[in-house]
């Protein structure tokens, strides 16, 4: 399938349109900046040394085995006094390396009582991430009461500067959660953009194919999709994602990427009608053309003519919806996120994040940045989308 | 029409019914829930207590849930109840009475004993006239009896199922109806007849089909508008919905009218000064609106004008449509206005932002396309002036396409926008009714609301069909005639 001149065209128009094209530059560098976001917020080192040998923490998993310690405990955080421990040599006691190995940080930078000074410290290199937080990085529950709600500037608690300026570099304070809302923002905005593209491109294709089959089959098969895509398009769309988002957290999937991808399909469900409305038009008025009748006549199977012929044809409702059916992917999952039917907690979500600046009106670093990002987002988005429809739509002048 | 509205309910009705975690889950789940939470002494209540310290519900508490949420009858059933069905629900099964107990019951308005003595069933009225004195029924716990205020004590007699001392009006009914059969007895507050069924293992009372059928009051189901009773709310969703269309409404109808009036006058304007800064600024203005979405808006609004002690300046006033009755009955007719319309504002913009972008262009595009027209042109070669080709000639015609989004965008105002603005600003409108009742899984109520939203989608969707053949008599609906 080559591109026609025509199509060509449009894309010169498009580029011409400084607001649309900007946007779409600025989107696209914002896109890729937080694309690596595991190596710019993450509590994991990305390259580390230990006694002579290389680790690579952002993107395996070790156990303190692996970096040639005695236990079979996997490093959940490499901020965590039991590593620390690890490194230094010594040996944490066992119960509290439990309770608090979990990712406690040793912020006050005392030597825990019941370490055992014995052994030789390691030799220890790292390279971290500029920013030393990742969406779900958490604390041990003594921290925690400091992390909570910490906000970007006070540093300090009754007049005391708290010490540990090590774990606590929140660029943007930080969330009820004791979670850094700087690195929620840039995980959920790349998680946000990501899914609403995918979302974007499984539903325009399967918008396309239905939209095809109806319009250029018509007749009785175009009644009955007609009919049917009335009854699913009344129903309210964000009541019926409750209510399958609902039963998909009480039984459905207990990973984080696995629950994703649930909810991705349950949207599926719901976002394709616009597309294939339009798809349906297209081909009910493609399918009387004389070049459609051509290839009919000749014998070319209805796939065939469906998807080399006519949709190379139809390309422009794609084109011009594609923006816009991101941004409404977007705000469907952040509105979800938002009343809690969304991504379940530790995954990174604006719409979490806009809920919690919500309730705690006090935190304005929770709210404002997420305000101006998912408004940013939007607008952006949303000037693409005009621009794309300026070029590509004969009837927007 | 019609049938669409059948379908989105038959939908909605599979939704519910066949995705796991159904009604009568949902149900099990907050009362082993609040069981659990409950002290150790309330838990006989809701059930047995496992070793396991979980709470099993037991097979009696089980049925009286079925029997509360209509869920004894088989799907089919139950669906047809839902949308029409006459006749009430078999009103109570003697498996709910233990033996040597009875139970009060309330059927139609009046109460009903059913009690039951070894195999057999009792039924009686609990109030009736005797000699002009009225008669209540209590149940002797002792004495494993009912007992009447007006004679102490009632003895029946299980063959003859009929003698009873002194209140002749008492019927008694033994339960050895023939299996799968009716037993017929008068009822005897208003002549009505009461059914007596009894299958395999239970006897049910039901009202006789030809009062059910005579009684208009015992159709139900939601095309007759008589909606099911909420689980949670131990209120009629009728009553809810009503109560809560109003605000919906006020909100729905008031940004519908704003957004259109401004769309209109700001399109018209733009189409006018095309090309100029205005209409580039404009257009920039309208984008960016359209980009931000609404309840984003509203939690900013509510930060940064909010009235909490934490937002910058206090503009929005707190929760809810009106102030509190206590003050607001102090207003005056003017201040009660203000009052009305200051609790509209915030919420107002932030439902109609986004829908200017969509109209204004619309409008402007429409009227351009109108002017450009050969009558348009034709008339200001006849030397009308510009505005009178506007006003007279033009703007009929460029409405048509305004008409088409009209019921899409009335509906979306009604809920989808207002579900997540509503929960915002704590108004308690339609979106946030549905929103509870899905949070509290009170199904009845999801139905019903979905009923409603239904309806007002197609009827806007009927009304713009009008509104076309009103703008542009060209449009027919009827056969071509040619």
């Amino acid at each position: 399938m080559s591109l026609s001149p025509e199509f060509l065209d449009r894309v010169r128009k498009f580029k011409k349109n400084r607001r649309a094209y900007n946007s779409l530059r600025i989107l696209t560098v914002l896109f890729l900046l937080t694309l690596p976001a595991e190596l710019l917020f993450n509590n994991r080192p990305i390259v580390m040394r230990v006694d002579g040998q290389w680790f690579f923490p952002v993107f395996c998993d070790y156990t303190y085995k692996d970096l040639g310690g005695d236990d079979e405990i996997p490093v959940v955080s490499y901020k965590a006094e039991m590593f620390d421990d690890f490194i230094a040599g010594r040996k944490a006691e066992p119960v509290t390396a439990l309770i608090f190995g979990d990712g406690s940080g040793r912020a006050d930078g005392a030597k825990p009582e019941s370490g055992v000074t014995t052994a030789v410290p390691r030799k220890f290199w790292a390279l971290w991430p500029p920013i030393p937080h990742s969406y779900k990085s958490f604390y041990s529950s003594k921290q925690l009461e400091r992390q909570r709600l910490a906000s970007p500037f006070s540093r300090e608690e009754g007049g005391v500067r708290l010490p540990g300026a090590r774990v606590e570099r929140h660029l943007l304070g930080t969330d009820s959660y004791g979670k850094d809302v700087l690195a929620r923002l840039v995980y959920g905005f790349r998680l946000s953009l990501l899914f609403g593209l995918a979302l974007a491109i499984t539903s325009t294709v399967i918008g396309c194919v239905l939209g095809a089959i109806q319009g250029f089959f018509g007749g009785l098969v175009d009644l009955l999709g007609q009919r049917l895509t009335e009854i699913w398009g009344a129903i309210p769309r964000l009541l019926l994602l409750m209510i399958l988002s609902d039963f998909l957290s009480r039984r459905g999937e207990s990973t984080e990427l696995g629950h994703l991808l649930m909810l991705f399909v349950i949207m599926n469900l719901t976002s394709w009608m616009g597309m294939a409305a339009h798809m349906r038009a297209q081909f009910l008025a493609a399918r009387n053309l004389d070049y459609v009748k051509a290839a009919k006549s000749l014998g070319v199977s209805s796939v065939r003519v469906m998807f080399r012929h006519i949709l190379p044809n139809s390309l422009t409702p794609i084109v011009t919806f594609l923006p816009f059916s991101i941004s409404s992917s977007i705000l469907a999952l952040v509105g979800l996120d938002f009343l809690g039917f969304g991504i379940r907690y530790p995954a990174p979500s604006l719409g979490e994040l806009l809920s919690q600046g919500q309730e705690h009106l006090d935190a304005w670093w929770i709210m404002v940045p997420t305000f101006l990002t998912l408004t940013s987002l939007m607008v952006l988005l949303t000037f693409v989308g005009d621009g794309v429809r300026n070029a590509f739509d004969p009837r927007y002048k | 029409m019609i049938p669409t509205g059948i379908g989105v309910i038959t939908v909605f009705f599979a939704v519910s019914e066949f995705v796991p975690g159904g009604p009568l889950d949902q149900v099990e789940t907050m009362i082993v829930d609040q069981a659990n939470q409950a002290e150790g002494g309330d838990m006989a209540n809701f059930g047995d207590e496992d070793s396991t310290g979980t709470v099993a519900i037991d097979p009696q508490m089980r049925m009286q849930i079925k029997r509360k949420l209509g869920l004894n009858h088989d799907v089919l059933e139950r669906y047809l109840r839902m949308l029409l069905w006459y006749g009430p629900d078999s009103m109570v099964s003697s498996k709910e009475v233990e033996p040597g107990a009875a139970r009060k019951l309330s059927f139609r308005g009046d109460s009903l004993w059913v009690h039951r003595a070894g195999d057999a069933y009792y039924v009686f009225i609990n109030a009736c006239q005797t000699n002009g004195e009225s008669s209540q029924l209590t149940f002797d716990k002792e004495a494993g009896r009912l007992v009447s205020t007006l004679d102490r004590s009632i003895q029946f007699n299980p063959q003859t199922g009929r003698q009873v001392n002194g209140t002749q009006q008492l019927t008694v009914v033994p339960s050895r109806v023939k299996p799968e059969s009716f037993w017929e007895l008068e009822y005897l507050s208003n002549g009505d007849r009461v059914r007596v069924r009894e299958t395999r293992d239970e006897v049910y009372l039901q009202e006789s089909a030809w009062a059910a059928l005579t009684n208009g009051e015992n159709w139900h189901g939601l095309f007759l508008f008589k909606f099911p009773t909420s689980i949670t709310k131990n209120k009629k969703c009728y009553e809810l919905i009503r109560e809560r269309l109003r605000i919906s409404m006020r909100l729905g109808v008031s940004s519908f009218v704003i957004t259109y009036t401004l769309c209109i006058l700001l399109g018209v304007t733009k189409a006018v000064r095309n090309g100029t800064v205005f209409d580039t600024a404009t257009s920039v203005l309208v984008l960016v609106g359209y980009g931000i979405p609404g309840f984003v808006l509203a939690v900013f609004l509510i930060k940064a004008f909010g009235p909490s002690a934490d937002s910058w300046v206090s503009l929005i006033p707190l929760r809810g449509i009106q102030s509190p009755p206590e003050i607001y009955n102090t207003l005056t007719p003017m201040g009660k206005f203000w009052d009305n319309v200051h609790h509209m504002i915030a919420p107002v913009i932030c439902l109609t932002i986004s829908s200017f972008a969509g109209l204004t262009m619309l409008t402007k595009n429409s009227v351009l396309e109108q002017f450009h027209q050969l009558y348009a042109v034709a008339a200001r070669a006849r030397g009308l002036s510009q505005r009178k080709v506007l006003l007279k000639h033009v703007l009929r015609n460029s409405l048509i396409p305004l008409v088409t989004g009209f019921p899409a965008r009335f509906v979306m105002m009604f809920f989808a926008g207002s579900l997540l603005i509503e929960k915002i600003f704590s108004l308690d409108g339609l979106g946030l009714l549905s929103f509870t009742a899905l949070v509290e899984r009170d199904y009845p109520l999801i139905i019903s609301n979905m009923f409603i939203f239904t309806f007002i989608g197609l009827t806007c969707r009927l009304l713009s069909d009008i509104g076309y053949v009103i703008v542009d008599p060209r449009i027919s609906f009827e056969g071509k005639k040619s």
